[in-house]
């Protein structure tokens, strides 16, 4: 580092500060080794192009994780049942894994939920100004849409979607649980996902778990000991992110009226802008504080390679940072502004290169129906007090956010 | 299903270089720049290209008949 203003990791601080720190740091130099309190030392990549690179260079792999060969640097400690998962892969294994569920992913598959999502959000607006104002938009809102549509794709029957949905919430740090409470509902899904393949492997249906409990390699079918963490992937990975982009969107429309404005004059045209530009730039446009901290799961260097100038060794982790990468001047014009009808938007959020987000389309579509379906009702809709934040999980979410109409 | 070739195309603006369809369509399809190109416009109908197709993430590979027109092999 040549330049000290330019640190990273750098505390929050406004985010006219941010974007400057940022700046500073992708003209001084492609990566920064980050030193984690797990797993030791990694380079965060900051440049679009750097990143981006390092994404599509199968000579970084995850596999040192999965075995245990070495552990994650992250500031925090991932889940042990991931590293089993596609998560942690690489190929040919990954493309087996991943192989077993694209199918269910793909963009034109998930055209045909868009309905069945609309009709989830209508019922839940519904259900909202039947109680009356004010709601907390993330507990009645943002957080159940996300969660029926997986049921709906995974094949939950409707008459158990709310022990399905209470269940699930182990998965999130927002509900307040206790430790005990945690483990006797953590233990509670695990049953119910093992009846439930088992049911679908009897009498299969068509939806996801029912393919994947009849799946069959090699003549061989897959176990529940496969199935499980697979489907405990797709709700980690499925519902905590999607809640949380759709509620940061929500909260950064009625915090940016300019573009609320835009956005409502055509909420169905702008909605596929406004969704990516929420995942670019949303922490951003909410006008509180953000950090330089760390970015999407590492990698290891198999061999030397060289990034953008910077040689990494082999052995060495390589990580993305896209909050700096998403702001970089060299493929974002005007990055600093939240623009809800920005396009392209080559942002990083979603990953790039193998592991690219398997969602990617169903989020996006669900972000779009979400915040437009609740704006669609309640074009007034407006904060009836400040948001909180869960701060100790893996995805640091808004926990609650009050609104009034 | 006709013995007539398949033309192929890679929407290069969607794709994101995830390298499905070259994991399982090898022959077919090759990753240059991050993102996927077929490797001949032209095929003989092929299971392994209906499942690229089927698997794309981002919906980015087309195929058309000898008439020009999209067709949907999975249907
Ligand atoms: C706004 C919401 C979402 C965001 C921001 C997001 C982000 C990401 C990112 C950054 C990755 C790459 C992680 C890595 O490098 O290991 C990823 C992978 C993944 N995502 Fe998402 N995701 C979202 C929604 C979803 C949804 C709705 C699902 C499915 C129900 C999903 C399933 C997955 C899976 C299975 C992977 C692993 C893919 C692989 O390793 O090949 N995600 N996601
Ligand atoms: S599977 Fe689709 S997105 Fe992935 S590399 Fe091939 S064409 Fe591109």
């Amino acid at each position: 580092m040549t330049d000290t203003t330019a640190q990273f990791p750098f505390p929050p601080t406004s985010p006219e500060k941010a974007h400057e720190q940022m700046r500073r740091i992708r003209e001084d130099r492609p990566m920064t080794q980050v030193q984690y309190a797990f797993g030791g030392k990694v380079w965060a990549i900051h440049r679009h192009a750097a990143v981006k690179q390092m994404l599509e260079d199968r000579r970084f792999v995850r596999k040192p994780f999965a075995t245990g060969a070495m552990e994650v640097p992250y500031p925090v400690q991932f889940p042990d049942f991931l590293k089993t998962t596609m998560q942690f892969a690489d190929p040919p294994e990954h493309t087996r894994l991943r192989r077993l569920v694209a199918k269910a992913f793909t963009m034109r598959r998930v055209e045909l939920l868009r309905e069945k999502t609309r009709r989830f959000a209508e019922d839940l607006l519904d259900a909202m100004e039947r109680k009356g104002p004010p709601a907390d938009l993330v507990r009645d809102y943002t957080l159940q849409v996300p969660i029926l549509v997986l049921s709906e794709l995974l094949g939950v029957p409707a008459a158990d979607r709310d022990k399905f949905t209470a269940w699930s919430q182990v998965m999130l740090a927002t509900n307040g649980l206790s430790e005990q409470e945690l483990a006797e509902h953590g233990a509670a899904l695990y049953t119910y996902l093992v009846e439930l393949i088992a049911a679908r492997r009897a009498e299969p249906a068509d939806d996801l778990l029912s393919a994947l409990a009849t799946a069959r390699e090699k003549d061989d079918s897959l176990t529940d000991e496969e199935i499980l963490p697979i489907a405990m992937l797709l709700l980690v990975a499925g519902f905590d992110n999607t809640a949380n982009f759709a509620t940061q969107g929500v909260l950064a429309l009625l915090r940016n009226p300019d573009q609320l404005r835009v956005f409502l004059a055509d909420i169905d045209g702008v909605a596929p802008t406004l969704a990516d530009e929420v995942l670019r730039h949303g922490g951003f446009a909410l006008g509180n504080d953000v950090e330089g901290s760390a970015g999407l799961v590492p990698f290891v260097a198999t061999e030397d390679v060289e990034i953008d100038g910077q040689l990494v060794r082999a052995g060495e982790c390589v990580m993305a940072d896209i909050s700096t990468a998403n702001h970089d001047e060299n493929a974002f014009a005007d990055p600093e502004r939240f623009d809800v009808t920005r396009s392209p938007n080559p942002h990083l959020t979603l990953s790039h290169g193998l592991h690219h987000c398997l969602g990617a389309s169903l989020a996006r579509m669900e972000m779009q129906v979400i915040i437009g379906s609740v704006f669609r009702r309640f074009p007034g809709l407006a904060l009836a007090g400040e948001e909180s934040y869960a701060t100790d999980f893996l995805t640091a979410g808004m926990s609650s956010l009050p609104v009034t109409w | 299903m006709t013995a007539e070739k398949w033309s192929l195309e890679v929407d290069r603006r969607r794709c994101v270089g995830n390298g499905m369809c070259v994991a399982v369509a090898p022959e077919h399809f090759t990753l240059t720049d991050g993102r996927s190109s077929p490797i001949s416009a032209q095929v003989a109908p092929a299971e392994e290209v209906t499942e690229a197709f089927e698997l794309c993430p981002m919906s980015a590979i087309t195929i058309r008949d000898a008439a020009g027109a999209e067709i949907d092999p999975t249907r």
